[in-house]
């Protein structure tokens, strides 16, 4: 089966610096890939190139079996790439629905109407309402965005990404400084999202990765030195040593 | 809650929109009664003005981008009423869609360069480009230099309709009447909504799948189209154009006269606008150097009302 998501001997520097090295990896459809590494390997850029806000120096990025190298971020997301921010990337002054919603509204016929009233908007908003109801937050859909707690500001980002029904997931630390409850609960959340959408999974929560990923990579300055079934890697000498050794 | 506090301050919106409105248009009458004519034309000229600073207004406080050349919209559409004038097609049919196409296209080209910069850069080139406007049209000998052109009134599909003064009144009213609805409706559409988020939160509007930089090449093309219009008509209300038009200092006192308002609502900008071009010409009846007078209003009214920084 074609993987909803392929990357092929990515490289890039940073000057002297290799932040990427020859990195390749597939998500299968419906699969949850855990990437791990410790700080500074390298794993929110490689997100970035994967979601076209950094090139590659060399390879190449393909959406369901389709060379994305040379597109921009919102071309890859048309083409069913959606994304999480570590820090929540908001707009703080719209309502949670309202956010939500432009994700909707850019798949309707005139995403750019001139005159056609964003708020409420029928069209957009039974959509945008059901992801938010899906991660939780729905009670607080009207309120803007300022005045949700740090764990509703991640829900209502993944909610966005939903929204979008994206074949594709990048999730960049999703449980960062979340409570314990709240972590369960997205958790959860992410779980339920096995099978339906591919997702690429950058956490440092190592019993949620545990729990979550169908296959788990290891990446050490800028390099894959390992990858496979969580019980594998949590087995592999290397991993151990780079990562998990520290517990 | 927030719903009832949102609907108030449309209301209030409304209000402060209508009631600009009405102070405008009631101009002949007040003339009339105070035996002072000349009052009509201040009224249309800030009417103009008005709509002008109501056009920055939506990319400064919509789109977040702060213009520094918007004057350079204007010139161009006073250069089109005086092209046409000046070749002898003067019909307002015709002058005034090359007035909206041509300050239109002079958006599109210099928004494509400028749009590549933000912040500090972006008021910096969209003055430069305002600026190299300015010495084109000072360099055209055909329509008297840096000393401009007086123009005739033109003709409306052959007819003289727009050869009366109260044509004038009634015209400069549309379109302050059609900035005043409009530009909150454009707010408040789709298309503004991925313009206000895209000043919050970029990254969030291209990750939703919006070409960030077209939508705001867009959003720049439609302002600088309607400041074309609009500077057509203040070229045939002062029935005279010169390079002066779109001058820096144009630029800077329309930017003026949004910030005045808040920068935040069309009605605020009308205000400003409206402010400003009445403390011009009340003050400068007192004084030639009533600009030193307007500063220290302004100084107290942004300690007043401005932002802090915490």
């Amino acid at each position: 089966m074609t993987p909803a998501l392929e990357l092929r001997a990515l490289n890039l520097a940073f000057g002297a610096l290799a932040v990427t090295r020859n990195v390749s990896l597939a998500v299968a459809p419906g699969e949850a890939h855990a990437l791990i590494g410790p700080n500074g390997a390298g794993k929110t850029t490689l997100l970035a190139q994967i979601a076209g806000t950094l090139r590659p120096a060399s390879g190449r990025v393909l959406l369901a079996g389709r060379d994305v190298t040379a597109l921009p971020p919102h071309r890859r997301a048309l083409l069913g790439l959606a994304r999480t921010f570590q820090v929540s990337a908001l707009a703080h002054g719209l309502s949670a629905l309202e956010n939500v919603a432009l994700a909707v509204q850019r798949r309707t016929a005139r995403p750019l109407a001139l005159l056609r009233r964003a708020a409420p908007d029928p069209e957009a908003d039974g959509a945008a309402l059901a992801a938010l109801e899906a991660v939780g937050i729905a009670a607080r859909a009207g309120l803007p965005v300022r005045d949700l707690s740090h764990g509703e500001r991640r829900a209502a980002e993944i909610a966005c990404a939903l929204a979008a029904r994206p074949a594709c997931l990048l999730l960049d630390e999703p449980l960062a400084g979340l409570g314990p409850a709240e972590a369960a609960a997205m958790i959860g959340l992410l779980r339920g999202l096995k099978g339906r959408t591919a997702m690429l999974l950058v956490e440092h929560d190592m019993e949620a990765v545990f729990a979550l990923a169908d296959r788990v990579s290891v990446l050490v300055r800028g390099e894959i030195i390992a990858s496979g079934a969580p019980a594998l890697v949590r087995a592999d000498p290397a991993a151990r040593a780079a990562y998990l050794g520290e517990d | 809650m927030s719903i009832t506090l949102r609907a108030g301050r449309r209301a209030r919106a409304w209000n402060v929109g209508l009631g600009l409105w009405l102070a405008l248009a009631a101009a002949p009458w007040v003339a009339r009664l105070a035996a002072y004519p000349y009052l009509v034309d201040i009224a249309d000229r800030a009417a103009l003005t008005a709509a002008a600073a109501i056009s920055l207004q939506f990319l400064v406080g919509v789109a977040g981008l702060v213009s520094l050349g918007h004057a350079a919209f204007l010139g161009i559409g006073g250069y089109a009423a005086l092209a046409f004038a000046v070749g002898g097609a003067n019909e307002a049919a015709l002058s005034l869609p090359a007035a909206v196409i041509g300050a239109a296209s002079f958006a599109a080209l210099t928004g494509l360069l400028a749009l590549r910069t933000r912040g500090v850069t972006f008021i910096m080139i969209t003055l430069a480009f305002a600026q190299m406007a300015y010495f084109i049209a000072q360099s055209f000998e055909l329509f008297g230099g840096s000393d401009g052109m007086p123009l005739d009134p033109p003709a409306l599909l052959g007819t003289g309709l727009l050869r009366s003064p109260a044509a004038l009144h009634g015209i400069a009213l549309l379109a302050l009447a059609a900035c005043l609805v409009g530009a909150p409706r454009l707010t408040r559409s789709r298309f503004g909504r991925v313009l206000r988020a895209g000043t919050e939160s970029p990254a969030r509007v291209i990750a939703a799948g919006f070409d960030l930089r077209a939508v705001r090449l867009r959003a720049y093309v439609l302002s600088g189209a309607a400041a074309g219009a609009i500077g057509w008509l203040l070229a045939e209300h002062a029935g005279f154009v010169s390079p002066a038009m779109m001058e820096w200092r144009v630029s800077g006192e329309l930017l003026v006269m949004v910030i005045l308002g808040g920068t935040r609502t069309p009605e605020g900008a009308g205000l400003g606008a409206v402010g400003l071009v009445a403390a011009e010409e009340v003050l400068a009846a007192f004084t030639d150097h009533w600009r030193l007078l307007l500063a220290p209003v302004l100084i107290l009214i942004a300690l007043r009302f401005g932002p802090r920084r915490p």
